[in-house]
């Protein structure tokens, strides 16, 4: 019986393999495009739409947010894909200038409004977190313990819903006013000492 | 048959090249309704997928092989009803046997009353027939606009779900009232679908208290036969139904929701239920009216350090009438379900139900139970171990569960979960699941006309009471990868071993003189008569080679290898070694300009010799337009590549074959 089940197996696979090899010769070309979890993301990035009508930044930076836009930057590996990106597109329509920075380098993310720090980075967020210190950055992120560390707004998973913890300290210290209806929706987190 | 197979990869590979127009992804509609949304109703949104392990989890991390039908994809099939919704699915087995009946299974065993190893649920109520060992598809509707997913487990659920939940589980997720706000009416005709509509309205009272109400009717043409006539299969339907959603609390969540339909189909039998009291004519094309009605309520409570539980009970009833056959199907049902977490590394859920069904029938059928309520009750337990924090998990479960007619049955299972990296992730399971013999097949008899001509000679089909459960030992194991940001990959492979497989075993042809006249009978009587193998593998993946263009692909292999069990037997019903081996299907999503979508769905099934059909290739084409969220309208072409070609076989019902058809539609949304 079983013999002849490798048999079956062999001429099962051919077909699959072909598909496989055809379809990886494809796969060349970078997007970039959703994970299996948009879902959530899409969800993610309705929260950082929302946030920005919650905290104020400082007026220059105010200032270049209303003549050239937003910088959302993304750092590290993007779990949004082009979600960001639509996302853009559609606040454009709307007159809300969006602009996207997708795997910021850590140079240039002084330059951020927004900056979301990926999983990925984990081992970097010390020095991340160095570079934006001086600077009116909203730094947010879903990676437990990333709140504790300073990063602004972190999400979290709880029953299947999205929700998000504030670390106030590393706001105030970003130069970010914060409206107490946004402080009353999210988990305050007590910050380590900030150097 | 392979070769078959390879040009339509040949064909796709070409279009890859030749389209270059910038697509999409299929989340641009959810990010429309979530930039709508302020922060409270966002902290009230579903995020993942619950099937797998009956509590919220990611799909790409889940143990076992699912899919996930979403709305969008719902939306840009151009289907408009749940059966043809689910041909995309890789591994599923979607064949039509005439206008109003489906045959859907996945991993073998597709038969058209009894695809019998199979579980549904329409948000949490199960819509498995008790009377008919199956799903009954043509009664099973609501409002596609309003389903948030479907999730398909191939393979067996049935540690958490129970028995019946054999070689897969559907289920059909739809929106909360909360997601369903303003007014939604979507209408259409065409050329088999000669004119169907819906209606639905969703408001609230207060910010608490949110519920929706819907309506819809559908009047579908008859069917072609296979040398080009009208068949006997047109149906009319309406059905409306209700959601509400209140938020008692922060912690506390009630749902109520109900429908009620009423389908008036035909039906074109090959034979027919026979009573020798008066009037014994056999009436071989009926008329029937089904109606039905279903209530359920569910109570949500969130409790402190991650735990909740759910209390859900249900009560659904099902009545079928026409000149022949009256039947109803009562079933209510209890459940309840805690969820907790114990220390750092054990996420447990454990859960009890209640189920009980009755069932009523005319004359024509011969009770030989004392009884035909039937009562079960179960308990679930099933813990998630992690092993290394998010790398390695062990899940293990089963479902204890006693029923009327095999008593206690325990479905184990253990499954492994290995995520060495966020893209990638490997899965195993080995688990026991059992399918309980129906009504039919374990305490009722009943004759059905054998040939007309000469002497009155019946087939007396018989349940006596000497069936158990079919059992199945599973083993599976899968692959799934995010292998580039724009390019994920699902495989699966199964080998599954079946005993005690329920089929008809014929005696011999007695005389019999009352009740009169005299007539011959030929017994078939239901007994667990077969064994084997099945085996098999599914693939899918997707790619996005640009923003606004999606492609996806679904293929699945299956061969099944049977033996009688006792050798006396001559085993005379279907066998299900003759059903296709290959399924294949590829759809691609295309955005252009001017906010018009291009889909293209193309499926091909390979021969299904136990029906006599060969195999076949259909296309279905969507031109939509969607110029403002409010308004859509679709330009639907279905099997544009033949005048018509059956799916399945002809054995208790005519077939009717699948035609080509166009239909138009057109939906409109205000706040």
């Amino acid at each position: 019986m079983f013999e002849s089940f490798s048999m079956k197996f062999i001429r099962a696979s051919t077909f699959p393999l072909i598909v496989l090899l055809s379809i990886s010769v494809f796969c060349l070309a970078p997007s970039f495009a959703a994970g299996p979890d948009s879902r959530e993301y899409v969800l993610k990035a309705g929260y950082i739409y929302n946030f920005t009508k919650f905290i104020k930044w400082p007026d220059r930076a105010n200032g270049e947010i209303e003549k050239k836009g937003l910088n959302l930057c993304s750092a590290g590996e993007d779990p949004f894909g082009n979600i960001l990106s639509k996302l853009a597109q559609k606040l454009k329509k709307k007159k809300n200038k969006l602009l996207i920075i997708p795997r910021v380098s850590i140079k240039k993310m002084a330059q951020c409004h927004i900056l979301f720090v990926s999983q990925s980075e984990e081992s970097r967020l010390d020095q991340i977190l160095f570079r934006v210190k001086e600077y009116p950055v909203l730094v947010i992120g879903d990676t437990p313990g990333y709140a504790e560390k300073g990063v602004g707004i972190n999400f979290y998973l709880q029953k299947n819903k999205i929700r998000f913890e504030i670390n106030r300290e590393a706001l105030k210290k970003a130069g970010l006013a914060v409206s107490s209806e946004l402080l009353n929706l999210g988990r305050i987190v007590p910050g380590r000492k900030m150097r | 048959m392979e070769t078959r197979a390879h040009r339509f990869v040949f064909i796709f590979l070409l279009l890859f090249y030749q389209l270059s127009v910038l697509a999409d992804r299929g989340f641009s509609e959810e990010l429309d309704d979530v930039l709508e949304m302020d922060l409270k109703q966002l902290m009230q949104m579903d995020v993942l997928v619950t099937s797998v392990s009956k509590r919220p989890q990611k799909l790409h991390e889940a143990a076992s092989a699912i899919y996930v039908v979403s709305q969008e994809d719902i939306r840009r099939s151009g289907a408009t009803n749940i059966p043809e919704t689910l041909r995309m699915v890789p591994g599923l087995l979607v064949a039509k046997v005439d206008q109003n009946n489906y045959a859907i299974s996945s991993r073998g065993f597709n038969r058209q009353t009894t695809s019998n190893k199979l579980l549904v649920l329409i948000d949490g109520r199960t819509v498995y027939g008790p009377g008919v060992s199956g799903v009954r598809w043509v009664v099973q509707d609501t409002m596609l606009e309003d389903i948030d997913r479907i999730e398909v487990i191939r393979g067996p659920g049935a540690a958490l779900w129970g028995s019946n939940a054999v070689n897969g589980v559907i289920n059909i997720i739809t929106k909360t009232s909360r997601e369903t706000q303003g007014t939604l009416l979507a209408g259409g005709a065409g050329t088999e679908e000669k004119g169907f509509g819906s209606l639905r309205y969703g408001g609230k009272i207060g910010e608490k208290f949110h519920y929706r109400v819907y309506g819809k009717y559908r009047d579908r043409d008859d069917g072609k036969n296979s040398d080009g006539r009208e068949a006997f299969d047109e149906k009319q339907m309406f059905q409306s139904g209700f959601r509400s959603d209140w938020q008692v609390s922060t912690k506390d969540h009630l749902t109520l929701q109900g429908d009620y339909y009423e389908t008036q189909l035909e039906n074109d039998l090959r034979s027919e239920f026979v009573s020798f009291a008066p009037p014994s004519t056999i009436l071989i094309r009926n008329e029937e009216t089904d109606t039905g009605a279903n209530f359920i309520a569910r109570w949500n409570r969130a409790l402190e350090n991650d735990s909740a539980f759910k209390l859900q009970a249900y009560y659904d009833r099902v009545s079928r009438n026409s000149n022949r056959i009256n039947t109803t199907v009562h079933q209510l049902d209890m459940e309840f379900q805690y969820d907790f977490r114990l220390g750092e590394r054990q996420d447990i859920s454990w859960g009890l139900n209640y189920h009980f069904s009755g069932f009523d029938t005319d004359t024509a059928i011969q009770v030989l139970r004392g009884s035909q309520d039937t009562y079960s009750f179960g308990l679930f337990i099933h813990d998630e171990i992690t092993l290394i924090p998010k790398t390695w998990s062990v899940i293990l479960g089963s479902k204890f569960e006693h029923n009327e007619f095999s008593g206690l049955e325990i479905q184990p299972n253990i499954r492994t979960v290995w995520t060495p990296n966020p893209k990638h992730t490997y899965w195993a399971a080995v688990s026991r699941a059992v399918r309980i013999p129906g009504a039919s097949e374990d305490g009722l008899q009943f004759n059905s006309s054998g040939a007309s001509a000469g002497p009155p000679f019946v087939v007396r089909i018989i349940g006596d009471g000497r069936t158990e459960a079919e059992e199945l030992l599973a083993y599976e194991a899968g692959y799934r990868a995010q292998i580039q940001e724009n390019f994920s990959l699902d495989i699966a492979g199964y080998v599954f071993q079946y005993d005690n497989l329920i089929d008809l075993t014929t005696g011999t042809t007695f005389i019999e003189t009352t009740p009169s006249p005299t007539h011959a009978v030929t017994p078939l009587t239901f007994d667990n008569a077969l064994k084997g193998e099945v085996f098999g593998m599914e693939l899918s993946a997707e790619w996005r080679p640009y923003d606004s263009w999606r492609l996806a692909l679904g293929y699945s292999y299956n061969t099944i290898d049977l033996r009688l069990t006792n050798p006396s037997a001559v085993s005379s019903a279907e066998n299900p070694e003759g059903e296709p081996n290959h399924i294949f299907n590829i759809r691609s999503y295309l955005e252009l300009p001017h906010d018009l979508e291009f889909d293209t769905l193309l499926y091909y099934v390979s021969e299904y010799t136990e029906r006599e059909v060969d195999g076949y290739t259909r296309l279905d084409l969507r031109l939509g337009w969607k110029p403002t969220p409010q308004f859509e309208l679709s330009l639907i072409g279905q099997n544009l590549l033949e005048d018509q070609h059956p799916e399945f076989g002809n054995d208790i019902q005519f077939r009717s074959e699948v035609e080509r058809s166009f239909i138009a539609k057109a939906t409109f949304r205000f706040k």
